[in-house]
């Protein structure tokens, strides 16, 4: 409790999630342009209204793809022990999760195409009550761990 | 034998007609629309295109899935590839695994084949794992595969591979015919009876058996513990007199009470007007005394029909313990017996309502793991009423696994003017919109029940430790204190909002597994020093 975790999770995160901020951001895009342009064209609606939602989009993405992720990236730790998990993350509210291995009932990977493209995955951690991620890991490094993981998630003896 | 093998082609097309049957309904009423519009080459044609396209979508989505598919099997391991385009991948360890259903439809058996259903104890979403069609002998060796060499007497049966598609066998005629066995990763649930026969352990034990009575009475006196028939066995049965309290204070009426109000004020049009003339005039002459008194008729009869109800449903409600289970039976009319395994009992919550707190007084809940689909019913309330005196006596003749703390460690003062600030905060946003109506300003005496209950929270909440349980206190509007094993807690989280790092104060959270999904407790604004506390208690370092 005393120390942070000491793992982090990989630098490539940032361009992940600058990519899909980016992508989402393009796709939310499309909203007031096409306010914009058919207000113009066929109805005759104020372009305020859009110009004010377009502003949105922008700083909503800039703030998703560029300022979200760096905060996000320096809280994010993790650290996998023999015989526990332990989990920090947060934006605002910053929360520290411990998961005792004996608890694990599985770990998955899993990445989408963004993902994919950086050589990112997800690391999924199941217990029988919570569910619980590490984002963007290397996929070697979530595979790796996923080996671990299942392999130290034994069934021990103190269990009643 | 380890290679990455992918599910038998056929899913695809098992999957696509079990995908059609769902979509054909709809599709064939819309056509049916347009025939009965009187265009009937129209409706065939809509319906014929539609299908078709329909067919296609779904064989190509299938075909995907069936290709990226893939699973392996190795020693005590099942590993999963899947996904189009997000990419899953899953390792389940055979301890892990609860159970191994192999299910046939009418499809899988007219092609051979059958689906397999892994389970674990996952109460999060998308614990199982689904393979919709491999063969019948791939199905029989994933599900030997999955299960320990030691509990391989349950294969013994006579489902071998060659009459999985006779149909004389009178099984067969059941279109969902399953097989279910338990496999041995239940012990993280189960004391460690390893020899335990796997038939045991498919954890259907509570029955909602409408059974006699005879079998829960011989001990059923008031609170008598150690009177026991059979060894170890202690009993306690909730007295008339206690029933009559628990069920006047159980808030049912409340509920019942609006039930009732709203359905009268569907009726009032239809009360001949004559009626309320002369009720008008046997009273008084004012409207309001009227509506008074009507108000508090009816909440005399919700309060009345709720107390029966209750006194009905909980009537002769008998808790008894044995060494390894619990048995509890209730019901007037219709009796009811559950019998609870004791290693599925995750957390008891010792709950105080507003109404009977003041009596003294409270109920028991459980958390109980496992419970499949066919066990409707959970168990919450453990004991419906408890005099908070006698609940430390009571907890060591029931359940001694579970000890009422001395004393809870409560928040330090710095945590006041937190709860009262978000007791009275979420007030104001009530109350703030009423403004803009008549006497809207009468909504500010909430304020005041308000900072009580916010004072009321800040004093009841608390923490404990003692040996391997943790206590957590907490209330929204009843008081609930939440004891569970350190061995039943699957998760534990902190976490601290930047005012709350700014006090030195956190939220701590504790999770447990509960049917039908994991249950979490939280205190607000502990002292980060007793989090510190808990979190090294629950470490194992």
């Amino acid at each position: 409790m005393e120390a942070e975790p000491r793992e982090r999770i990989d630098p490539r995160a940032l361009k992940a999630w600058f990519f899909s901020g980016l992508l989402l951001g393009l796709a939310l895009l499309l909203i007031p342009v096409a306010y914009l342009i058919l207000g113009q064209m066929v109805w005759d609606w104020p372009p305020l209204w859009g110009w004010l939602a377009l502003a949105a989009v922008v700083v909503y993405t800039f703030l998703d793809a560029v300022v979200i992720p760096r905060y996000r990236m320096r809280i994010w730790r993790y650290e996998i022990r023999e015989e526990e998990i332990d989990i920090q993350r947060g934006l605002i509210i910053i929360r520290r999760t411990l998961i005792p291995m004996v608890r694990v009932q599985h770990v998955d990977t899993e990445h989408g195409p963004v993902m994919r493209y950086f050589g990112l995955a997800t690391l999924r951690i199941s217990t029988a009550a919570t569910d619980h991620r590490i984002p963007a890991l290397s996929r070697e490094k979530a595979a790796e761990l996923r080996g671990e993981i299942s392999a130290l998630a034994r069934v021990s003896d103190e269990d009643v | 034998m380890y290679e990455q093998k992918r599910q038998h082609p056929l899913m695809i097309l098992v999957s696509t007609l079990k995908g059609a049957a769902n979509i054909l309904l709809p599709l064939l009423l819309v056509s049916f629309g347009n025939v009965v519009g009187g265009d009937l080459t129209r409706g065939l044609f809509t319906f014929l295109i539609g299908a078709a396209a329909v067919m296609a979508i779904s064989a190509i989505y299938f075909a995907l899935s069936w290709a990226f598919y893939t699973y392996r099997y190795e020693e005590g391991y099942l590993h999963i590839k899947a996904g189009i385009l997000l990419k899953k991948e899953r390792s389940i360890k055979k301890e892990r695994v609860q159970t191994v259903n192999i299910v046939r439809g009418i499809l899988h058996r007219i092609f051979g084949l059958a689906s397999v259903q892994v389970e674990t104890a996952g109460g999060a979403a998308e614990s199982e794992l689904k393979l919709t069609a491999v063969t019948w002998e791939e199905a029989r060796r994933i599900k030997d595969n999955l299960e320990s060499p030691d509990t391989s007497e349950s294969r013994a049966s006579s489902q071998g591979p060659s009459d999985s598609r006779s149909t004389p066998d009178p099984e067969a005629l059941d279109p969902r015919q399953s097989q279910t066995t338990a496999a041995p990763g239940r012990e993280n649930l189960r004391d460690s009876q390893k020899g335990a026969p796997a038939a045991t352990a498919t954890g259907s034990t509570p029955t909602a058996a409408t059974s006699t009575p005879a079998a829960s009475t011989p001990a059923t006196s008031t609170a008598t513990p150690g009177a026991a028939p059979a060894a170890g066995t202690s009993a306690y049965r909730v007295p008339f007199s206690e029933l009559f309290i628990a069920g006047a204070t159980s808030g049912g009426f409340l509920l019942l009470f609006a039930l009732l109000g709203a359905a009268f004020s569907q009726l009032y049009p239809y009360i001949p007007e004559t009626f309320w003339e002369f009720m008008l005039e046997q009273v008084t002459s004012t409207a309001l005394a009227t509506i008074v008194l009507l108000v508090f008729a009816i909440l005399l009869i919700s309060w009345l029909i709720s107390n029966i109800i209750f006194m009905v449903q909980y009537a002769d409600f008998t808790l008894q313990r044995s060494e390894s289970r619990m048995q509890v039976t209730w019901g007037l009319i219709e009796q009811k017996q559950l019998t609870l395994q004791l290693y599925r009992l995750q957390a008891i919550t010792i709950v105080e309502t507003l109404l009977r707190q003041p009596f003294g007084m409270a109920h028991l809940t459980a958390e109980i793991a496992g419970g499949g689909s066919q066990e409707q019913e959970y168990v919450t309330i453990l004991y419906p009423l408890l005099r908070r005196k006698n609940l430390r006596e009571f907890l060591g003749d029931i359940l001694p696994e579970y000890r009422l703390p001395e004393s809870m460690n409560g928040l330090p003062p710095r945590s006041r003017k937190r709860y009262l600030l978000r007791a009275l905060l979420v007030t104001l946003i009530l109350v703030v919109p009423l403004q803009w109506l008549p006497y809207g300003w009468l909504g500010f005496i909430l304020l005041i029940p308000a900072a009580i209950l916010g004072e009321m929270r800040y004093r009841d909440a608390g923490t404990s430790l003692d040996g391997n349980q943790l206590a957590l206190r907490f209330r929204d509007f009843q008081r609930s204190q939440v004891l569970m094993h350190k061995n039943h807690i699957q998760s534990l989280e902190i976490s601290a909002n930047p005012f709350q790092r700014w006090s030195g104060l956190c939220t701590i959270r504790a999770s447990v597994l509960s049917s039908p999904q994991g249950k979490t407790f939280a205190v607000t604004d502990v002292d980060l020093e007793e989090a510190r506390r808990i979190w090294q208690w629950y470490s194992r370092y």
